[in-house]
């Protein structure tokens, strides 16, 4: 499917000359995003900057049914934000990146969707405010709304939970082109306040839909003051089974803004080699970081942390990795790439099953040789919400010549993490070969029927979801 | 068609992970480095073809045989200004991705092959028939001495450049002012040519190397010791190709930028600056001199010299200073959007409510003036200190400059020159930067600190000067407490003691913070991680 100079020239009258593009040069350049998936390059490129725009484009592609996809920064490593289909129009939203409203009422900030998440807590730090979650690991790049679309869970999801669990209202374009908002946004004249009033959570049914029910154009978060306290604290553990039950009982505490764990010797040599040049002993770290309205509650909450590590054997290893990693935050992940590209199996589930999972990996590893076939891997979770963890292994492909070897492990690991419990967060082509054939017909059956009424002719995103 | 230069750089091109962080990063706050948007040219063109991660892909897609080579992919590849930001920017790989190299290896490659666009045929033309890319007749070079006499032989050679001969007339003319007033020995070159910057950026590799050895040959015949440039491009060039040439045969020959030099003179007390009226300055830092050549403190040193001045800082600055939009062949193949990104950075300029705006390279200079829409004045570095050049000549300055003065700040490079142990581990000439706050508020919104120096590890121990240094691999920050109880350490254990309780248990009194410049596996490699070991902040006892 190409897109007609007539319809060209209808989307061009909408964003103007200078936003809207064919050249083979710049489609080749939206085909990817940071995974390994392979895509369709799209058939125009439109770059909007505001909600109006975005309206009108979709009455035109539903008219002509033409596939839309929607784009943030693109750092999406799931292949969730690239089109499955030929000759689809790319809504590139990262010039709708403004901040809209900070309302010091309600302790909320709208902005539009394009945002970046580091550019939205340099503004709300200007104005001394913070976010609960604020974003994914790459989030010098990951917008907003692409977070949104695919649960994405990451800096200080530990106290707050992931991304979603920010929301309390959305600005939606339908594939219709209708405006929609949510929360106590149903009424023309409230504030976007509330999440849950007056009627069903419709915000629930966005987020997490990967694009494929509507163009998530605003988004209300909740923003907290500044913290007055601060505190960072290193362990290091000899055994997994110890890191676990201590990480575990933090999360369950509820102190840590973020509690980060590094699972094994490989892991710690990726990222902090130095632990393992001096102590030699520790088989498995975590990082904690806390942070509070007042000084003295924040180090009683050390304190806390210390005597918690201490009853698991944990030993202090002061605060450096993790004062290098939050006050650094977003630039952990990419020294990692020099270790080759990366294929992750990033999802979540009970921090119990923490230990066995990582055991399970480790004798995969260890079965399949993936140390002398060149692969590198790293092996973490982050303490999440009330009371679970995220599952991050990822293997870095070394040398090339062995990626049959890599995709082969790459797969038996991703089941083997189904198998034990555990579920994605994100989906996109790395989870949906593996997804779709284990869920639910009833729960897909609705997921389907939602998805054609919203999106009649499917514009939307196609193929996402088998849908 | 087959890709040889860019297919050197299939290794890079595989490492990037498309983070997307050399188009989109804002690392203000999160990481608190003056880094936002960095593709200056992204950032006016708005898709993603023009940032680095897109320009990846598009090699990729050009090395798998997906993407032709047409008149459109040509305009494409000559919309890169090479400025390096991205580069800066990048963490995948020690040093970053360099994009700016894979862009100018095709560039290399799609001229070496015949194609090419029709206006850099006319500059090519000029610069091998004229010497200088503008086409100006070549005896004209020396116009901006309106016959003064310049003598043959001297240890230190100015070059003027193209730019400065030609077009920025009054850049050529202050530099001679000033190394005159700084009584500094220097000659022209006989019969000097461009130096080949412009045809390497635009792909003319082999043409571009013709020319440099007429000027290597012109420099031998000098005998100077020294080589100045006041053009940021030419000294990228002498800097990066003719002195790696000339290191293979042995030369010792030096390049220096002006403001290196006169840095150096103005730290002897030959040169001094007293400004005619108040002024809020704020320094542009030209791709050439800072990302390519390293130059980041020398042009600062001279601004905070001139007396009457107030310098400060544009939302990006240093390494991740915002290019002007000029460079890698911009202005010529596309003048409109040059000055588009120009008048970017003039934005930038004008948020900062600075009042003049200086830079060191007279292209930038011209491009900014462009962009500026007169909203606010722009000079190059030599033609301010030129016009601020004072009757009353300075005295010396000492090595550890900060040390003279009575507040406990002033005592703290005092304190370490005398305990040299302290910095034992590291590396040869690695460097930290040292800058004191008020608070830590002060230091957490990027404000100017009470005082800053620098230390390098040396041969004999340690060198101390004040302000930043060029490359510092780690800023460390304090405030005037901490100070008081850290100069007051007995030796290097008990100060590194004290360093990590500030360190791993600030109050709002007492504390210290740090900025990494470099991975801290780099930083442990380059010994920072014995120190750091003894301070209890790799791991506590």
């Amino acid at each position: 499917m190409t897109v007609s100079k007539g319809i060209y020239d209808e989307l061009e009258s909408i964003v103007g000359s200078s936003n809207i593009s064919n050249d083979e040069v710049i489609l080749y350049s939206y085909s990817e995003d940071s995974s390994p998936f392979p895509a369709q390059k799209p058939a125009v490129v439109v770059r909007v900057s505001e909600t109006s725009e975005v309206a009108e484009i979709m009455k035109i592609a539903n008219r002509m049914k033409f596939p839309v996809v929607p784009a943030g920064g693109r750092s999406s490593i799931s292949g969730a934000p690239i089109p499955r289909v030929p000759g689809a129009i790319m809504l590139d939203l990262t010039n709708m990146d403004k901040v809209k409203e900070v309302d010091e009422d309600t302790m909320t900030v709208t902005v539009q969707c394009g945002i970046r998440w580091a550019q939205l807590i340099h503004e709300l730090n200007l104005k001394g405010y913070k976010l609960g979650f604020r974003g994914p690991y790459g989030g010098n790049a990951g917008t907003v709304g692409g977070s949104l679309s695919v649960n994405t869970v990451g800096c200080g999801a530990s106290k707050w939970g992931g991304a979603c669990n920010s929301v309390l209202s959305l600005e939606l374009v339908l594939p219709t082109g209708e405006v929609i908002k949510t929360g106590s946004g149903w009424s023309p004249i409230a504030k976007r306040f509330a999440r849950y009033a007056t009627f069903n959570d419709l915000t629930g049914i966005f987020l997490g839909d990967h694009g494929t029910l509507g163009v998530k154009t605003e988004a209300t978060l909740k923003i907290y003051p500044l913290p007055k306290g601060l505190a960072y604290a290193d362990y290091g553990f000899t055994s997994l089974s110890n890191c676990v039950n201590a990480f575990h009982e933090l999360q369950k505490l509820g102190i840590p803004e973020e509690i980060n764990m590094l699972g094994d010797k490989t892991s710690i040599g990726l990222l902090a080699e130095t632990y393992l040049e001096s102590l030699p002993e520790i088989e498995c770290a975590f990082a904690v970081v806390i942070e509070e309205i007042d000084s003295a509650i924040a180090e009683r909450k050390k304190a806390i942390c210390d005597e918690v590590a201490k009853k698991y054997g944990g030993k202090a290893l002061g605060s450096f990795l993790t004062r290098a990693l939050w006050l650094d935050m977003f630039n952990m992940t990419q020294p990692l790439f020099d270790s080759g590209f990366w294929f992750n199996t990033c999802h979540i589930r009970p921090i119990s099953t923490l230990r066995e999972t990582i055991e399970d990996a480790q004798a995969l590893f260890r079965k399949e040789k993936v140390n002398e076939k060149g692969m590198k891997w790293i092996i973490s979770a982050l303490g999440v919400d009330r009371c679970f963890c995220t599952c991050w292994i990822t293997l870095f492909e070394g040398d090339r010549s062995k990626h049959a070897d890599l995709e082969r492990v790459w797969g038996k690991l991703k089941e083997m993490e189904l198998e034990s419990g555990g579920v994605p967060y994100w989906t996109g082509q790395l989870w949906e070969p593996h997804v779709l054939p284990r869920v639910n017909q009833g729960f897909y059956s609705v997921l389907k029927r939602i998805k054609s009424v919203v999106d009649p002719n499917s514009i939307l995103h196609p193929s996402t979801f088998g849908l | 068609m087959t890709y040889p230069s860019l297919r050197e750089y299939v290794n890079q091109l595989e490492k990037c992970a498309k983070c997307g962080d050399c188009a989109y990063s804002v690392k203000l706050t999160t990481s608190r480095k003056p880094i936002s948007l960095p593709c200056a040219i992204r950032n006016v063109l708005g898709f993603e073809a023009y940032d680095a991660r897109g320009r990846i892909i598009v090699m990729k897609k050009l090395l798998e045989g997906e993407i032709n080579v047409d008149r459109k992919f040509l305009d494409w590849l000559y919309t890169c200004t090479t400025c390096a930001n991205c580069k800066e920017t990048c963490l995948a790989v020690p040093g970053g991705l360099d994009t700016p190299s894979m862009v100018e290896a095709l560039r290399k490659d799609v001229v070496n092959q015949g194609l090419t666009i029709e206006k850099h045929l006319s500059i090519r033309d000029a610069t091998i028939d004229e010497h200088n890319p503008y086409g100006e007749p070549h005896s004209e070079r020396r116009s901006f001495l309106k016959g003064e006499e310049i003598p043959k032989q001297a240890k230190t050679i100015y070059f003027v450049g193209c730019t400065p001969s030609y077009r920025q007339q009054s850049v050529a003319e202050s530099t001679v002012r000033l190394l005159r007033n700084a009584d500094e020995d220097f000659t022209l070159l006989k019969d000097e040519w461009c130096c080949g910057s412009v045809l390497l950026r635009l792909g003319y590799e082999d043409l571009g190397r013709e020319v440099m050895k007429h000027n290597i040959d012109e420099i031998e015949s000098t005998g100077a010791e020294t080589l100045v440039t006041s053009c940021a491009g030419c000294y990228r060039t002498f800097k990066d190709i003719y002195q790696k040439m000339k290191v293979e045969e042995g030369s010792n020959l030096k390049v220096l930028h002006i403001t290196e030099l006169l840095d150096q003179l103005a730290e002897k007390g030959r040169i001094g600056f007293s400004a005619k009226k108040q002024a809020r300055i704020t320094y542009h830092d030209p791709c050439h001199l800072g990302r390519h050549g390293g130059i980041y403190e020398s042009p600062r040193r001279l601004i905070e010299k001139v007396k009457g001045v107030e310098l400060v800082e544009m939302k990006t600055n240093r390494s991740y200073a915002h290019c002007c939009g000029a460079g890698g062949g911009v202005k010529s193949t596309n003048p409109d959007l040059a000055n588009k990104v120009a008048k970017e950075r003039i934005g930038e300029a004008l948020e900062a409510k600075s009042n003049l705006l200086l830079t060191a390279c007279p292209f930038c200079k011209t491009n900014l003036t462009d962009g500026s829409s007169g909203l606010i004045k722009v000079a190059d570095i030599v033609e301010y200190l030129a016009e601020s050049m004072s009757a009353v000549k300075p005295e010396a300055e000492t090595v550890v400059r900060a040390g003279v003065g009575a507040t406990i700040e002033d005592e703290f490079p005092r304190y370490l020159e005398s305990h040299p142990e302290i910095f034992v581990d590291l590396v040869m000439d690695s460097m930290l930067d040292f800058a004191t706050f008020n608070s830590w508020n002060s230091f957490d919104k990027g404000e100017k600190p009470l005082n800053v120096f620098n230390v390098r590890r040396t041969q004999n121990g340690i060198e101390i000067r004040t302000g930043r240094a060029e490359r510092a691999d780690v800023a460390l920050n304090f405030s005037p407490d901490t100070i008081k109880d850290l100069v007051a350490s007995g030796d290097r254990d008990e100060y590194a003691k004290k360093f990590g309780r500030f360190y791993n248990e600030p109050t709002e009194t007492k504390w210290i913070d740090f900025i990494l410049n470099k991975s801290t596996k780099t930083l442990i490699r380059m010994g920072y991680g014995k120190f750091a070991r003894e301070a209890g902040i790799l791991e506590e006892e």
